[in-house]
């Protein structure tokens, strides 16, 4: 018995201690997110009348986005949600509501996409919804190159706590066109009318087992 | 004789301290006029509630709450009407609203649609973007719906401006009547700061041009400056606008617009809606 306790002691005193999870990382070419982020933006879909309530929703009367028979491009903005264009297909026919927005509460009853889970899908994290504003610099780093002239199409801008942005490319003009998950448009969106002081406060991210195009 | 050398040399630093252009000065805009902010005019805002559309006062705008990784909704679009008047848009109640130019309420057009920009077109009606569709809607003068087009992916947005480099940066200038024809060069010089954008905000019927531009400083977080600046037609800089909030709530699509001289900045925060209003006349 004696023995036995032992060995009990010195296996835990010699076990490793148990890792925290460590975060998945899909190694992903800057081509590849921007392909996800296109195929998002352009997924089209119909809006039915089953599809505009919300009987889950109490915290608030929930209110749709969309008319009966809205025929839609970009998959609807819900708050807390990651689906991709299946998933969302999927629910909206098993009569869920298109889209919500912080004000309704968690949900689970809606379908789409939220500013973290559009960034985080796009990278290739799925099928659960890990990363919030706040939390996604455990996969992402911050650059330092001059964020104004060298982020590439795939980075993102962000601001912790408010919202985040998948970085495209830059206009002529020198100011920023974005794909996003966005609550006023109600969907995710290509943006090319936003100007840098859309951003202030925002700083950019680099997902860190992003592959640089050949 | 020793001394005089000394004298001499001393002299010469002298006047090359005196002669040397200030650094951390944008040397390009040393002798512009500065204008300061000349008017505002502020607009009350409410938030969204359930039973906001019941008896809700029509002159009062509305926004939603901050969420956790959401931003606030509100009023984004604005136009300013020829008689100094305003149109805002406001998407969460799907109406256009309008002010007169001390922002009393003057009326409202129940659209339908939740949109994020408007345009008033030289004949009195009002070109709307729908938030949710992006489709383009047309009403005429009495808001009746005229049409309805889907908008063109604008893959040459920001064309008609172009940022050579963080000094220095071009505005194709279309020929209009009292502008000069051809590109307008935009220079910005600042140790402090790099210019990292600029927007054509319009040429007004005198032929100036107004030119947005975005300066941003080293930082660890993107920190903007906005300046504007008028350019007379023959492209002399005649006064620039650095007094420029940023504090948006509801960050908005339309945030300027120009009319007779002056610069109007649509600021929408929690718990109103400000219209700031430079005077650019001399």
């Amino acid at each position: 018995m004696r023995r036995i306790f032992l060995l009990y002691c010195v296996a835990v005193i010699f076990m490793p201690p148990a890792s925290p999870r460590q975060p998945q990382m899909p190694a992903r070419t800057r081509d590849e997110i921007m392909a996800i982020a296109e195929r998002l933006a352009q997924h089209r879909w119909i809006c039915r009348e089953v599809n505009r309530r919300a009987p889950c929703v109490t915290a608030a009367v929930y209110e749709s986005d969309w008319s009966v028979n809205d025929t839609v491009t970009g998959i609807a903005y819900d708050w807390g949600g990651m689906d991709d264009p299946e998933a969302f297909d999927r629910k909206l026919a098993q009569r869920q509501a298109a889209g919500s927005h912080s004000r309704h509460g968690i949900t689970n009853c809606t379908a789409g996409i939220d500013c973290s889970g559009f960034v985080s899908y796009c990278w290739g994290q799925r099928p659960t919804h890990d990363y919030s504003t706040s939390t996604i610099r455990a996969i992402a780093g911050r650059p330092k190159y001059n964020w104004y002239t060298k982020m590439k199409p795939g980075d993102a801008l962000n601001k912790p706590g408010d919202h985040i942005v998948l970085f495209a490319g830059y206009r002529a003009d020198g100011n920023p066109i974005v794909y996003e998950a966005s609550g006023s448009a109600g969907r995710v969106i290509r943006n090319d009318w936003s100007t840098w002081s859309r951003f202030k406060n925002y700083y950019p991210l680099l997902y860190k087992s992003v592959v640089e195009n050949r | 004789m020793a001394n005089k050398k000394l004298l001499e040399v001393l002299l010469f630093i002298c006047l090359l301290i005196i002669g040397c252009p200030n650094k951390n000065a944008d040397n390009s805009t040393q002798t512009v006029r500065a204008v300061s902010l000349s008017r505002v005019v502020k607009i009350p805002a409410q938030f969204l509630t359930s039973d906001l559309a019941a008896g809700q006062n029509p002159g009062v705008l509305t926004v939603t709450r901050k969420g956790e990784d959401e931003l606030p909704q509100g009023p984004e679009g604005f136009e300013v009407l020829p008689d100094g008047g305003f149109a805002i848009t406001d998407p969460l109640q799907r109406r256009l609203v309008f002010y007169d130019s001390l922002g009393n309420f003057r009326a409202e057009w129940p659209i339908g649609f939740a949109a994020n920009s408007v345009t008033a077109l030289p004949g009195g009606e009002m070109e709307l973007r729908d938030a949710k569709s992006g489709e383009i809607v047309l009403f005429d003068a009495a808001g009746q719906h005229l049409s309805s087009r889907a908008a063109v992916r604008s893959r040459g947005a920001g064309a008609e401006a172009r940022l050579l480099d963080l000094n220095r940066g071009v505005i194709a200038r279309q020929r209009t009547r009292g502008s000069a024809p051809g590109d307008l060069q935009v220079d910005f010089a600042s140790d402090s700061s790099q210019m990292v954008s600029l927007q054509n905000l319009g040429v007004d019927a005198g032929g100036n041009t107004y030119v947005a531009l975005e300066a941003a400083r080293g930082s660890d977080v993107i920190d903007i400056d906005k300046i504007i600046r008028k350019y007379a037609a023959d492209n002399t800089l005649l006064c620039q606008i650095t007094d420029i909030p940023l504090d948006y709530y509801v960050p908005p699509v339309n945030e300027f617009r120009i009319r007779a001289g002056q610069v109007y900045q649509l600021l929408p925060q929690e718990k109103e809606v400000i219209i700031n209003v430079w005077n650019t006349n001399p």
